[in-house]
């Protein structure tokens, strides 16, 4: 009878043992399963601001806007791409299906922005059409993706849901092809400017409204909502950063810090210096802009696409488009 | 009785009672979520290891109980708060006082949760406040009071709730924090 107890209370402790283990790394999958389960999967969800009533994932916090893509890259990647705000913590995390976080990535540590990755399955093959893509293995099929922005004040909500907006998760490695149809290749829809006396033109978007140019100014446009602006002036400066220097001044813009240059050539061949810029505007906002410099008859095109980021994103990739239809006439 | 049917009850007991002991125990020793915080900082709680891969099962369980797709330390770290610094359960019917110096990280926030681990409903929709909604006093420090009943400055409304924590997140935290999380000066949080 002793044996027996015994023997049964062993049995009792090796079951439970068991079944101890196995309930704990259950647990997270289980609830990592249920979290997958509210969302559409391989398909970038963009909540909205977290209040009382967001209760998909416990303690969430109130001062970061989620976007959240609950993955499956079995069969094929998933290619994210995603805008990085300029003047906020960002980051993108992913979480494998017991819930570890096996990546994440800054606004610091990003390399691009926009910033590229492709999600393939761990043991899968590499994607050969990924171009510039940070590839990121995912140690298991399935899990979440999770992209957090940091909302600095309430007034800035609008602009963190444009740039919320500009990410995107899509299945399979290439990059998204550009419609090139109706724009001639550009992200935008473009109006243009012609200049006869200096014979240069170049492209801008549609909706963005001429304005009237003043000292050697010779050309301005700004988009409905007063930013992002284009300004066109021709000066008679040595260098390039004497020219953007005394352009900007004389639009009342102060605490002007201007970038490396770096020397590019445009579509048409036209050699050109290109720099980004930090100032701030007459009215004390902080600006950003992106300067493009190209010598003709003895002067300087100097062109400036310039952001007050408080209002509209510092959008790198629609700056440099513009700066690309430049075109002097040959 | 006979033998064949004996050693079938046996059985049954055995794997009856070896199912509730070890399930319910797993279910009680990661809701012992307390325990599996191995950094202490006056009534502030962590695990380095939260969001890792390097996790052990009970730590991963109560994280995914508790904080769900929480980031790697090196990323953030977060400090978890059920007591006040005399180590009393935080009680609604209560109002405290959290007094201290911004944390050394890019950025910080202190938010309050209801029993339920989400955020407690009330008409302000506040909810937390940060390094960059705060306000100061002329000293360099900042004070929160947590209540059910309005007051003026950095308030945070407890709503009706009745238990409730407080999480503290410092985001790319400085390496005074990484080095020490067990030593470094955080807010306190003072019954009134």
């Amino acid at each position: 009878m002793r044996r027996w107890i015994l023997f049964s209370l062993v049995g009792v402790l090796i079951v439970a043992v068991i079944l101890h283990i196995v309930t704990l790394f259950i647990i997270p999958l289980n609830i990592m399963n249920n979290t997958m389960s509210k969302y559409p999967v391989n398909k970038l969800v963009k909540s909205p601001k977290t209040t009382a009533q967001s209760r998909n994932v416990v303690r969430p916090s109130p001062d970061l806007v989620y976007s959240i893509c609950c993955y499956d890259v079995s069969k094929e990647p998933i290619r994210f791409t995603a805008k990085i705000p300029t003047d906020t913590y960002w980051s993108v995390s992913m979480y494998q299906e017991n819930s570890d976080n096996f990546f994440v990535l800054n606004d610091r540590q990003a390399k691009s922005n926009p910033v590229e990755i492709v999600l393939v399955k761990q043991g899968n093959p590499v994607p050969s059409d990924a171009g510039n893509a940070q590839i990121v293995y995912s140690p298991t099929s399935r899990g979440i993706l999770l992209v957090r922005h940091l909302l600095l004040s309430e007034d800035r909500y609008p602009d963190l849901q444009a740039i919320q907006k500009q990410s995107s998760v899509k299945i399979g490695s290439a990059p998204i092809a550009v419609t090139p149809v109706q724009t001639g290749g550009l992200p935008f829809e473009p109006a243009e400017y012609k200049n006869s006396v200096y014979g240069f033109s170049i492209k801008y978007p549609k909706e963005w409204k001429e304005a009237p140019p003043s000292g050697n100014q010779l050309f301005v446009a700004a988009a409905p909502a007063r930013v992002p602006t284009i300004s066109i002036s021709s000066r008679d400066e040595t260098s390039f950063s004497d020219a953007i220097n005394n352009a900007l001044k004389n639009a009342g813009n102060t605490e002007i810090n201007i970038g490396p240059r770096k020397s590019v050539q445009l579509k048409d061949g036209t050699e050109a210096v290109q720099s980004t810029l930090k100032f701030k505007v007459k009215s004390g906002y902080d600006a950003d802009a992106l300067s493009m410099g190209v010598q003709k008859d003895g002067k300087w095109i100097i062109t400036i696409v310039t952001t007050v980021t408080m209002a509209a994103p510092y959008d790198e990739s629609l700056f440099s488009a513009i700066m690309d239809t430049f075109q002097l006439n040959k | 009785m006979k033998k064949p049917v004996k050693i079938t009850i046996t059985v049954l007991i055995i794997l009856i009672l070896g199912s509730i002991l070890g399930v319910g125990s797993a279910f009680l020793s990661y809701d012992w979520a307390g325990n599996f915080y191995n950094v202490k900082n006056g009534p502030w709680q962590t695990n380095l290891a939260i969001g890792s891969e390097t996790a052990n099962p009970y730590l991963r369980a109560a994280v995914a109980v508790h904080g769900l797709l929480a980031l790697q330390q090196s990323e953030t770290m977060y400090y978890h708060a059920y007591t006040d610094d005399d180590g009393k359960l935080l009680n609604a019917d209560n109002v405290y006082r959290i007094e201290g110096r911004a944390p050394d990280s890019r950025w910080w926030s202190i938010t309050v949760y209801g029993e339920d681990d989400f955020l407690i409903p009330n008409e302000l929709n506040r909810y937390s406040y940060s390094s960059n909604s705060i306000s100061y006093n002329s000293d360099g420090k900042f004070t929160i009071i947590l209540s059910k009943s309005h007051r003026d400055g950095n308030w945070l409304p407890l709503g009706n709730t009745k238990r409730f924590s407080l999480s503290l997140r410092l985001y790319n935290p400085g390496e005074s924090i990484r080095r020490n999380p067990a030593n470094v000066e955080l807010p306190k949080i003072i019954r009134e």
